[in-house]
């Protein structure tokens, strides 16, 4: 495998598209959106309980490429558990690292680094990150149960979105 | 014999040395160009014509008696008698200059088609069409009312003629039908559409965007009676295209966008159009770009020649199924012969985005996604696929390429 290749494609992406984290349903979520990409098809649906202003649970299914499908899964791995201003600031990290700004990220994220240098793929890499502030910003699923769980304060967007890009 | 022809076959290796792109190195490989049917390569002849215009000439067209202006007019319009030549027609005055095959339909759809339809009346298309040759029939159905029919297209890619045939009834007002499938390759029987078209009295427009650089056009010979196609995909320049009306019909055809350069004499009371095509062409239009697309259609007859072109094309096409065949896990949607070079390709369950771009990381550049015809891939159950296209470039260095290509990324995904 030529050395570009195993830059993009490397091991640690690789295996979050083979085996990801947090995907399959989630009936309880009480944040959902779905993200469509038109120029290629790719599908994701991000799916979130959120708790004390945490990421109790975070999750996704999607129909994708292997890119878009362990940036997913990374996510999960990276905000899973963290309150939500600290989420909001690694989104917004890991978006400044695929649009090419220098920024020093941690964990697995750091493997989608060499995106930067291949701007046709960012949008697949982005998505679910994108489909996650969408449904941030649609706030709760219904207005049941889950309401008195969560606070106003956790509705604000996490970035803004350049949706139709 | 022509420029390009070596013992009554195409000189590829030659032919490759007019096209500075090939020369290029993609991230450090030697460029494998597969991805003719979204736009050709320019050849230098195309290039410096283009170069010559804005280097030596620059000038409007129709106006100013200065010599630069004398010489840009006769340049533009020397194109649409190049034009005519090529497509057979019978006067140079049924070649409308446009910005491509998008605009060319779109202007038959409003100024010709819209006027003939009432509720209840049916415009008929494929199911392999470019989403160029839906959409403006959408715009229409849904403000006048008429209804899309479209013929089906078999499990083998080929447009099952026998409905479409019988599709074709008293409702129907308007046919367009593409020749050769962007996504598929699949060449439809064109002249037997027409002939079914013209039994039933139905005009009919034929999309030739993809076959412009694949087959010989006769126009007259066909009977069709508008004719679209794009510079860009015969090695010629982005932003023009032709749209071929004939002339009774662009007789009575309003122009659909009004100002400089379409009229006979304009007062605020009243202005009096140009006839055909001038109407059709208002505006200072990309003359450097029909400039090149002369050019581009003198390289093809003058230097290539289609004869030459069909038998290298269909060599690559051989040699290509042959190789593609080997590789385990992939499909190629749409065999069915004729066929012209362009396999759209379903890789395991390798997504085309990931496929795409191991290829170009190892030079080779193919089209992924859904190549604006969604329907199509819809009716074959898929989102997207590959799609590697030729043209008269390629040779069987490139069919290895891909091969090896593939066979890289089915390695990276196993």
């Amino acid at each position: 495998m030529s050395q570009q290749a195993s830059t993009i494609y490397q091991t640690v992406i690789l295996n979050h598209n083979r085996s990801p984290h947090g995907y399959g349903e989630m009936p309880l979520a009480t944040h959902k959106a779905d993200g469509f990409n038109p120029i290629c098809g790719d599908r994701v649906t991000v799916l979130a309980i959120i708790e004390k202003e945490k990421f109790a649970n975070l999750g996704f299914t999607a129909q994708s490429c292997a890119l878009c499908r362990a940036s997913a899964s990374v996510m999960v791995g990276a905000l899973t558990d963290l309150n939500l201003s600290r989420a909001a600031e690694f989104v917004a990290k890991f978006e400044d690292m695929i649009r090419g700004k220098t920024v020093t990220i941690d964990g697995d994220a750091a493997a989608f680094n060499a995106i930067k240098d291949y701007p046709a793929r960012a949008k697949c890499v982005l998505l679910p990150w994108r489909t996650l502030t969408e449904a941030m910003q649609k706030g709760l699923v219904s207005a049941g149960t889950q309401a008195n769980t969560i606070s106003g304060t956790m509705l604000a967007p996490l970035v803004s979105t350049e949706v139709g890009e | 014999m022509t420029r390009f022809s070596l013992n009554g076959k195409l000189n590829a290796a030659e032919l490759q040395k007019v096209f500075p792109v090939l020369s290029r190195d993609i991230r450090g490989k030697k460029l494998t160009y597969l991805d003719s049917a979204a736009t050709t390569l320019k050849p230098l002849r195309v290039i410096d014509a283009v170069d010559r215009y804005y280097r030596h000439g620059t000038a409007n067209i129709h106006r100013g008696v200065h010599l630069l202006s004398e010489e840009a007019t006769s340049l533009y319009e020397s194109t649409r008698t190049t034009v005519k030549d090529f497509l057979n027609a019978a006067d140079e005055r049924e070649i409308v200059l446009t910005s491509g095959t998008t605009a060319g339909i779109n202007l038959v759809a409003k100024s010709f088609v819209k006027s003939r339809l009432k509720e209840g009346d049916e415009i008929l298309i494929t199911t392999m069409e470019h989403h160029a040759n839906i959409v403006p029939w959408q715009m229409l159905r849904d403000e006048t009312g008429c209804r899309l029919v479209v013929a089906p297209v078999r499990e083998d890619g080929s447009l099952d003629l026998p409905a479409f045939k019988s599709l074709i009834t008293s409702r129907t007002k308007f046919i367009s039908c593409t020749w050769i499938s962007n996504a598929l390759g699949v060449i439809n029987p064109i002249k037997e559409l027409v002939i079914a078209a013209k039994s039933a009295g139905v005009p009919i427009m034929i999309d030739a965007a993809q076959a412009v650089a694949h087959e010989p056009i006769d126009v007259q010979g066909l009977g069709c009676d508008f004719l679209v196609f794009s510079g860009h995909k015969l090695f010629g320049p982005t932003g023009v295209g032709v749209l071929f009306g004939k002339m009774e019909h662009l007789e009575i055809m309003p122009p659909q966008i009004g100002g400089g350069d379409m009229i006979k004499s304009v007062s605020f009371e009243k202005t009096v159009y140009a006839d055909a095509p001038s109407k059709f062409e208002a505006g200072t239009p990309d003359i450097a770009a029909v400039i090149g697309l002369g050019e581009a259609i003198r390289f093809v007859m003058e230097d290539v020649g289609f004869a030459l072109i069909q038998a290298h094309e269909q060599v690559l096409l051989g040699a290509a199924e042959l190789a593609l065949r080997d590789v385990p896990n992939l499909i190629i949607l749409g065999t069915s012969h004729p066929k012209a070079p362009i396999f759209s390709m379903v890789v395991g369950k390798i997504h085309p985005h990931d496929v795409g771009t191991i290829l170009d990381l190892q030079g080779v550049a193919v089209r992924t996604g859904h190549h604006c015809a969604q329907p199509l891939l819809a009716r074959f159950g898929v989102p997207a696929t590959v799609r590697a296209s030729f043209s008269i470039y390629n040779d069987q260095e490139d069919i290895k390429a891909l091969i090896q290509g593939l066979a890289k990324t089915q390695e990276l995904f196993a």
